[in-house]
């Protein structure tokens, strides 16, 4: 019955491509522009009847070339009965010279429509600007402006942004919109909001989490124009102040940034404008592929042992030399070799079990989670593998491939993921290979710094973080015992200073080159910050892959509380 | 079984310990050595399977040629196929336990490793008895010239096909017989060494039954 339906559906859906009847859109990037090589906001539309019919879409992008090699990376996005006419989607777009192609699936995997998009004409490689709302002038040359339903709906698809201007939005933000963007700040973005009378059409309890002033509120200018005011958040900062009494309010949420300048958009001209432009300083979402490039190959090789194989050598011969030495009577010779020679190969074999055999892919995994007001998640998983072959991995976003080194001769291979789920990627004998993804975390911890009384913290994590710090005015302090669930004081001694740390070696050290510099020099801030860690091997043992895994969870929390 | 037609004697013992040692070395340098991804990474030769195998298919190729050289020094005739058979299955036998050590370098490959060893076995006997044929019927040629056109063609044997059907060749066949076993691929190897038996073992009968031999 379900199957006649479906394809009375199908046929209806083939007989309106027919007619002429656009049955699939597909819009990317911010108004067509996106950055090759990072994560794309992906938007389709589909017809009434396709979307009755289609179970799933996948999003297939094609890299490379004929002479250096190419590879298909494949996107199945499942469609829950609960999905619209709009699908979105982020999905990694590495190159701009084949089109994307978007392919409508049955529930056996027929194809029931598909569209392709040219990727040339949009194709960025720095960083975008992105205007949301009415400016009265472009912000800066080339800044792309989009409209507030195609903002994408989870952080990482603002990754490729420089920063984020929110002018007059008479319709506000959307909720899911104002979260990503929040959890896109805390991880390292740049957002700059309009005050004045813009600054009510998107106010919220997102915003006013990350916004420079404790209890913003609006003044009447002597230009009949409105201004924002308000007590100054610990750690804010003004950098600039107009000639007519506007101001640029900033201060760090998490690892970004927000602004925040006292009148509406409208009331900014050209030149204004472009001297906030030039202050703002650009969104920098921490990169975890350095470190652990640099890592990954200093892992051990794990291989059988050499003197058990010259043991296995030795005995063999023995066997062989026994045979000799009795090769007058020939069926005992031949019962030696054939007694001894079994009665080693059950040893040797039972020797070489799962625990002593190769390993063919080894892994090195950062998972850094970034808690603010929100928490934002930074994963990067570098692969090495000794023999050619697809290695999977399950994470629920599609993760991006990053290839080490790019070069001319650089060749890429397929992947497949389905979105939710998880999928697999080519990876060849030799060559490291880079997943990086990213996720939503909930702020699981809480840290208020007391002064003199010390740090308070508070855990809903159900483990224990075994190895944890606080930094502070550029010194650490190692937290004994680490961060256990629940809330306690930690009252901080003598610490060492971030250099004196790093010279003296130790865990710090381990932590901190695993995290590499980017991250540890804007801990050095005048906020709080607990830096917890858990460390752990993965050991996976299937016939298909055997693979080890060193994983560090690392948790970094911003206090609250004051500043020094 | 006592005497010159034994299965066991000391030239046959020393030669199965030659394919032995072999093996066993092979072996050794195919476990890479403890150390670092990088250091690992900056001496890999990239090889379809460890080394051992690529050595396995030519030991059993000279093998089987040494063992085809024997049988024919020593004139055996009654039953001298079956006897290479035993001697074949026995030297594969004696360095089985290498080759299951060798398990621990592919994990998961296990089908591969048996059809490895079995496709050795044919390898070496269609070389034992390609070898007590020419042993057997150029008895009017130098030793040394014997020796050349043996090896001479057991090489052609083992490299020539690599450059057009490596499949065909036992160091290509090996490799893909031990990652990628498909009914189809492991057809084909053993069509080349069984092929070459059907052809062999008659013109050996032959050339026995007319009573030429050295």
């Amino acid at each position: 019955m379900t199957h006649n339906w479906r394809a009375v559906l199908a046929a209806v859906a083939v007989a309106s491509l027919s007619f002429g009847a656009a049955a699939v859109q597909v819009e990317i990037g911010f108004s067509d522009t996106f950055r090759t090589g990072y994560y794309c906001p992906v938007r389709i539309f589909l017809s009434s009847e396709l979307r009755q019919t289609a179970t799933a879409l996948c999003v297939s992008h094609r890299t490379g070339n004929p002479w250096h090699g190419e590879a298909t990376n494949d996107v199945r996005v499942p469609l829950g009965s609960s999905a619209g006419q709009w699908i979105d989607t982020v999905v990694p777009i590495y190159d701009f010279a084949v089109p994307l192609e978007v392919r409508m699936l049955d529930d056996e995997d027929r194809v029931l429509d598909s569209a392709q998009v040219e990727l040339r004409a949009g194709a960025r490689s720095e960083p975008l600007i992105v205007t949301v709302g009415e400016f009265p002038h472009p912000v800066e040359p080339g800044a792309v402006a989009v409209n507030t339903e195609a903002l994408p709906r989870v952080w990482w698809g603002y990754e490729a942004l420089g920063t984020l201007w929110i002018g007059r939005v008479r319709e506000g933000l959307p909720h899911l919109a104002w979260e990503a963007i929040s959890r896109w700040v805390v991880a390292g973005g740049t957002v700059i909001v309009f005050g004045g009378a813009d600054l009510p059409l998107v106010d919220s309890p997102g915003l006013r989490r990350l916004l420079p002033l404790v209890s913003p509120q609006l003044e009447r200018r002597e230009d009949g124009g409105y201004a924002v005011s308000g007590e100054l958040r610990a750690g804010a900062d003004i950098p600039w102040t107009g000639a007519d009494g506007l101001r640029l309010i900033t201060h760090t949420v998490g690892l970004g940034r927000l602004y925040l300048v006292t009148y509406d958009a409208a009331s900014c001209d050209r030149d204004t404008l472009q001297e906030i432009a030039a202050l703002v300083r650009a969104a920098a979402v921490p990169s975890l592929l350095e470190p652990t490039a640099e890592l990954l190959l200093t892992l051990p090789l794990q291989t059988p042992g050499h003197a058990v194989a010259v043991g296995v050598l030795a005995a063999s011969l023995a066997v062989l030399a026994a045979a000799l030495f009795v090769v007058r009577r020939q069926r005992r010779s031949v019962l030696v070799i054939v007694c001894g020679a079994l009665m080693l190969s059950v040893l040797s074999g039972l020797h070489a079990n799962r625990t002593k055999q190769d390993v063919t892919t080894y892994g090195l995994e950062t998972n850094v989670r970034i808690i603010s007001s929100v928490g934002s998640e930074i994963h990067c998983v570098g692969l090495y593998k000794t023999v050619s072959g697809m290695s999977s991995w399950t994470s629920p976003v599609v993760p991006r491939i990053e290839r080490s080194p790019e070069s001319l001769v650089a060749r890429y291979f397929d992947s497949r993921w389905t979105l939710g789920e998880g999928g697999e990627v080519e990876v060849n004998a030799g060559e490291d290979e880079y997943l990086i993804s990213y996720s939503a975390v909930a702020p699981a911890i809480d840290v208020r710094f007391d002064g003199e009384k010390g740090v308070q913290i508070r855990s809903d994590l159900e483990e224990t973080l075994g190895e944890a710090y606080v930094v502070l005015d550029e010194r650490l302090y190692a937290i004994p015992g680490g961060v256990r669930p629940g809330d306690w004081e930690v009252s901080l001694g003598e610490g060492d200073t971030l250099a004196q740390a790093w010279r003296s070696g130790g865990a710090w050290r381990t932590l901190r080159r695993r995290l590499g510099e980017d991250i540890v020099s804007r801990l050095a801030s005048d906020r709080v910050w607990l830096v917890a860690v858990r460390w752990r091997t993965r050991v996976d043992l299937a016939p298909e892959e055997r693979r080890k895994v060193s994983v560090a969870d690392v948790t970094l929390v911003e206090g609250r509380g004051g500043t020094l | 079984m006592r005497g010159e037609h034994a299965v066991i004697d000391r030239g046959v013992a020393t030669t199965f310990m030659g394919f032995v040692l072999l093996n066993g070395v092979a072996l050794l340098v195919s476990i890479p050595m403890p150390c670092r991804l990088e250091a690992y990474r900056a001496a890999l030769i990239p090889l379809h399977a460890p080394v051992l195998f690529y050595v396995y298919a030519l030991a059993c190729g000279v093998l089987g040629a040494r063992l085809g050289t024997l049988s024919a020094m020593r004139g055996e005739r009654s039953f001298a196929v079956s006897r290479l058979v035993a001697r074949i299955a026995l030297a594969n036998v004696a360095s089985l336990p290498l080759l299951l050590y060798a398990r621990a370098l592919v994990p998961g490959r296990e089908t591969g490793l048996v059809l490895c060893i079995m496709y050795g076995g044919v390898v070496a006997l269609l070389w034992a008895v390609a070898g007590r044929w020419m042993g057997s019927g150029h008895g009017h040629r130098r030793p040394a010239v014997q020796w050349a056109l043996k090896y001479g063609l057991l090489a052609l044997y083992m490299f020539l096909p690599l450059l057009v059907v490596p499949i065909a060749s036992p160091l290509g066949a090996a490799p893909r017989l031990l990652s990628e076993p498909t009914v189809g691929s492991a057809l084909l190897a053993f069509l080349v060494p069984l092929g070459g038996l059907a052809v062999m073992t008659p013109l050996l009968w032959a050339r026995m039954r007319g009573g030429r031999h050295v």
